[in-house]
């Protein structure tokens, strides 16, 4: 990867490219918007690209990407744009299960914090260990712990106020 | 039934409406925002062994925006006894840090800025000595935010000693999440030098090497080490020393050069007499006056007709370099221009478009320390303060005053909303809404 080859650049994009759209959009909660944020993101890949060693270091610089161009753009329409009540799903054809899955998910995830749900993502989605997140979000473990914490007792009461049922989590620290 | 989140995320992304950006379609764009690249830096550090030139060292860095988010305000007119205080700018906040932001040392040595920059997270790395002695290793810290723990930092390891002093790294934010090590001294071997790029923990560290050789003679590419210069994207730019032209009293003319980080190097310009890196954008000044531009990506250099008022010029290079008189963005330049001669001299700080529109002109106190961050314009005005100037608005706000005399103070630096400058009580940051 020393040099800027489109070639290569372009397969990087085909093979990384739908995975962190998912994750972008349990993140941002719109297909349309998770395609954004992604091509953003793998645009600042290539501004490395040349300093990235392999594909994994490649995929991990990606991910980063995404999530800090998630959280830019959260803050940005923060201070600038007028909340609405919920995060918008444009998602096609589903079957209707799913498609209400998506939607109480999508529901619940938009009353936690853009950072906290992105501690969520990363670890119960993309399921990677606390270190690696913390390097993503360029935060300390401690806080990453904290943040997911809190992130997922909000993402638990607001899934209880919907269903009246409980949201649990397993199998991670 | 109680449900498991992997498993709800896992359904509410099982199904994808087709993707609306073609791979080939976002490498073309990823190719041609690359070309007009904005990531900007010029080099710096505080405790610089003064080289070559002799010129001052400082590290800014500013937001990747190519372009205005807004239009900007022309033709305004201020002077800084008008600024308004920055606690009244709208959205304005102060950080509440609580770690200490000077480190006194007793009556014989000026005491230590800790808070050494912010990024526009509002991370903050502070630096400081463990051991209250400042011959002692000094520690480097990033925060997170307020409140938030210590994040360790992996500190590349010297490159040896100038002069008996030990080199050691200090770390800037870039924009993109990364940091830039420079060293605080000048590195004496060509072949030791360089500087680092790592991740916000120190690792994943890349040494760019950026001592190069023309003929006979070896020179640093490195930004800092006492001389103007900066990177963008994976360019270094710098000024190489050449000749004193003896029309002009008090300057250096130096020859301009860019280096990719594989140490392709490439003579840009003749007769310069100093440089600014910034957003993606290099301007520089000539020994006859003439401002140039050009995209840090590459493309030919432009000349700026530079909005001076009448009567007025661009004071002596060795001013300008010393006192970072001089910036640039991907939308503005801001240079000071000089009316009058001696005692009786008035100055005021231009900022113009890359088209030369004049945008404003700050009337007041030498200027120093100038850097704009985003929609902008930071600096210094003498014994006056430290002011933010707003393209965008046309405000100007003063953000406090001049630190005591000898009390440790650092140049303002801004990223995105965030500033940090240091005042009379010591070092501040603030968030300031773009």
């Amino acid at each position: 990867m020393a040099r800027r080859d489109a070639g290569e650049f372009t397969s990087f994009v085909l093979s990384s490219q739908p995975a962190l759209r998912r994750s972008a959009f349990l993140m941002c909660g719109d297909w349309q918007l998770a395609s954004d944020f992604v091509q953003e993101a793998l645009i600042r890949v290539y501004r490395h690209w040349p300093r990235l060693r392999g594909d994994a270091e490649a995929r991990s610089y990606a991910r980063k990407a995404v999530v800090s161009v998630v959280i830019d753009a959260k803050r940005r329409r923060s201070s600038t744009e007028v909340p609405v009540d919920r995060i918008r799903d444009t998602g096609g054809v589903d079957d209707a299960d799913r498609s209400a899955d998506r939607e109480l998910l999508t529901r619940c995830l938009a009353q936690v914090p853009a950072r906290q749900r992105a501690c969520l993502v990363l670890r119960y989605y993309d399921d990677l260990p606390v270190s690696e997140v913390a390097s993503m979000l360029g935060i300390s473990e401690g806080t990453v712990k904290s943040q997911t914490a809190r992130g997922l007792e909000t993402l638990q009461a607001a899934f209880a106020r919907e269903t009246n049922d409980e949201l649990l989590v397993s199998g991670r620290e | 039934m109680p449900r498991d989140l992997t498993d709800l995320m896992e359904r509410a992304t099982a199904f994808a409406p087709p993707e609306p950006h073609p791979a080939d379609e976002i490498t073309q764009v990823a190719v041609r925002r690359h070309r007009r690249r904005t990531n900007g830096i010029i080099g710096g550090a505080c405790a610089a062994v003064l080289v070559v030139a002799g010129l001052a060292y400082g590290v800014t860095r500013h937001d990747s925006k190519p372009q205005p988010a807004a239009p900007y305000k022309h033709n305004q007119q201020v002077d800084v006894s008008d600024a308004v205080a920055g606690s009244v700018l709208p959205g304005f906040e102060r950080e509440p840090w609580t770690i200490p932001s000077v480190q006194e040392f007793g009556p014989r040595t000026f005491p230590w800025a800790t808070y050494h920059d912010v990024d526009a997270d509002g991370r903050l790395i502070v630096l400081d000595y463990p051991s209250g002695e400042p011959q002692s290793s000094r520690r480097v810290r990033l925060f997170d935010g307020p409140g938030e723990s210590a994040r360790p930092l992996d500190v590349p390891p010297s490159p040896g000693t100038n002069s008996g002093h030990r080199i050691s790294w200090m770390p800037s934010f870039l924009d993109d999440g990364h940091l830039l090590w420079t060293a605080d001294t000048p590195i004496v071997q060509t072949a030791k030098e360089g500087f680092h790029i790592t991740d916000l923990s120190g690792g994943d560290d890349v040494f760019v090497h950026s001592g190069f050789t023309v003929g006979k003679t070896g020179f640093e590419g490195t930004p800092g080490n006492g001389r103007p210069g900066g990177i963008s994207g994976d360019g270094m730019w710098f000024l190489v020393y050449e000749h004193n032209p003896a029309n002009i009293e008090g300057a250096a003319a130096f020859d301009l050069y860019t280096a990719t980080f594989d140490g392709d190097l490439t003579e840009v310009a003749e007769e310069v007499a100093d440089l600014a890196v910034g957003d993606g954008m290099v301007a520089w000044v000539t020994t006859s006056g003439r401002l140039m531009t050009q995209s840090a990506t590459g493309g030919s250099p432009q000349a700026v007709d530079v909005p001076l008022d009448a009567g007025c010029r661009l004071p002596t290079q060795l001013m300008q370099s010393f006192s970072r008189m001089f910036a640039v963005s991907g939308s503005a330049i801001s240079v000071t221009e000089e009316c009058g001669k001696g005692k009786s001299a008035t100055y005021a700080l231009v900022g113009f478009d890359l088209s030369g529109r004049r945008l404003v002109r700050i009337a007041g106190p030498i200027p120093s320390d100038v850097s704009i961050a985003g929609d902008s314009l930071l600096f210094v005005a003498g014994n006056d303060g430290t002011f933010r100037y707003d393209f965008v608005t046309g405000t100007l706000a003063r953000l406090g005053d001049t630190p005591r005399r000898g009390q440790a103070s650092a140049a303002p630096r801004g990223a995105g909303d965030y500033v940090l400058w240091y005042d009379r009580d010591g070092g501040h940051v603030a968030r300031i809404p773009q």
